[in-house]
């Protein structure tokens, strides 16, 4: 793939403070368990939160291990993620003078600070169908069924599937939250760069007063057998506070119906994962500022 | 039910392989296409690159996902259909032929064998509920 940087090496186990059973098992072995880890991050750049994203989504998908992570970024100063194919130009044009980053998913550009970013990497069964715990019930049916959903179905399931889950998970803060639905035009609302400037149907939106107000955005990223969901959610519509954040991870994985112990911080290993996707993609201009349309690279 | 031409073979992953005059030329199938739904972007290798059965050689961005597109053999690309990024629209007309991606230089012939035919395929999809 162009401009693909060598993939870092993993490092370091993952931490071992699981409910669902020991973390790391293989994925042949379909009565592994899955592990399910929260993560409260600290205030980090942009580089980081998408290095750490990275990192997690690298791990997941080059390991045995059965797991989900949710982890809450945080934002050591105001900053801007742009989408994974978004033209650069759009983005300076749009007036966001602040540092910014490309991330591996789609969609359109956010302006982080004050916002919540939810981020959830899964690495979940390549054939679950062979899967006893689906077949027969196992332990926790639903637990399973609903994580599987994330791997197998098709992108438009997947984001609605992803939408439905905040959606539930936020009905606490604000229970006439809702995804917005309809019909997608992506491609349409491709040449808008902010995100919150664009309506897609996976939307999540409260009742405003000129009609449905965009309270967050979902945009995901797939490879082999992992997922990765980045979320914003905006905090004053939503009535959500920071000290909110750990309960909202918990009813994440609720609405995933998974169970989980409390947040943690994010373990050093990751962090050393993360330092190499800094170095080679996050901190480059050239993954940054990188062309994708013909048109913006011949003007 | 998909088309599905027994001119070619198949990836699990929904790529298709057709070899002619000792290149292979790839593309991904119409049950793939109607599963990204709403395609918004691609991003093809360039000529030289060397790509490896199983491995990404590109993604594709549709309802804000980004998806891998994954080789069904090694090899070098030797051509690109790089006409494709401003006409996605090719892929849901014409999936297996003007909607081609990359021709491959195979490296490994045994690679194109193993891949599923036309029966296997659609076998697979019935096996996926579609």
């Amino acid at each position: 793939m162009r401009g693909e940087p060598p993939k870092p090496t993993p490092s370091g186990e993952p931490p071992t403070s699981s409910p669902s059973g020991p973390p790391g098992g293989d994925r042949d072995d379909e009565t592994a368990a899955l592990a399910v880890r929260l993560i409260l991050d600290r205030p980090r750049d942009a580089a980081w939160n998408m290095a750490i994203d990275e990192a997690l989504l690298d791990r997941a998908s080059r390991s045995n291990a059965r797991e989900v992570w949710i982890r809450r970024a945080d934002w050591s100063s105001p900053a801007a993620t742009l989408g994974r194919f978004q033209a650069y130009r759009e983005f300076e044009i749009a007036g966001a003078r602040r540092p910014s980053v490309r991330r591996i998913t789609g969609g359109g550009a956010i302006l982080h600070y004050r916002e919540c970013t939810i981020s959830a990497i899964f690495a979940v069964p390549l054939r679950p169908s062979s899967d006893p715990a689906l077949e027969h019930g196992g332990d926790s049916p639903g637990r399973w069924a609903r994580v599987d959903r994330f791997a197998r179905t098709s992108p438009l399931d997947l984001a609605t599937a992803a939408a439905t889950v905040w959606e539930s998970a936020l009905a606490r803060w604000a229970p006439d939250l809702s995804r917005r639905g309809g019909e997608s035009d992506e491609r349409t609302q491709s040449s808008i760069p902010d995100c919150f400037e664009r309506t897609s149907p996976f939307d999540l939106v409260r009742p405003g007063a000129s009609g449905l107000r965009k309270v967050g955005g979902l945009a995901l990223a797939r490879r082999s057998g992992t997922l990765l969901v980045q979320s914003s959610i905006r905090r004053v519509p939503v009535g959500l506070e920071p000290e909110d954040d750990p309960r909202l991870l918990v009813e994440l994985a609720g609405a995933m119906g998974l169970e989980a112990a409390p947040p943690t911080a994010l373990p050093d290993s990751i962090e050393r994962m993360a330092e190499e996707w800094v170095r080679r993609r996050y901190g480059s201009e050239r993954w940054n500022r990188r062309c994708h349309s013909s048109s913006e690279a011949t003007s | 039910m998909s088309n599905i031409p027994d001119d070619r073979r198949y990836a699990s992953s929904h790529e298709w392989a057709l070899e002619s005059d000792g290149l292979i030329t790839v593309g991904i199938t119409d049950f793939a296409v109607s599963e990204l739904g709403d395609l918004v972007f691609i991003d093809l290798p360039e000529v030289g690159a060397t790509v490896s059965a199983g491995e990404s050689f590109g993604e594709i961005e549709s309802v804000k996902a980004v998806s891998e597109l994954l080789s069904p053999v090694s090899g070098e690309v030797v051509e690109v259909h790089n006409e494709l990024e401003d006409a996605l629209d090719t892929l849901v007309d014409s999936a297996y032929d003007e909607g081609w991606m990359i021709k491959i230089k195979p490296s490994n012939s045994d690679e194109f064998g193993r891949l599923l035919d036309a029966e296997g395929y659609e076998r697979q999809l019935n096996d996926e509920g579609e």
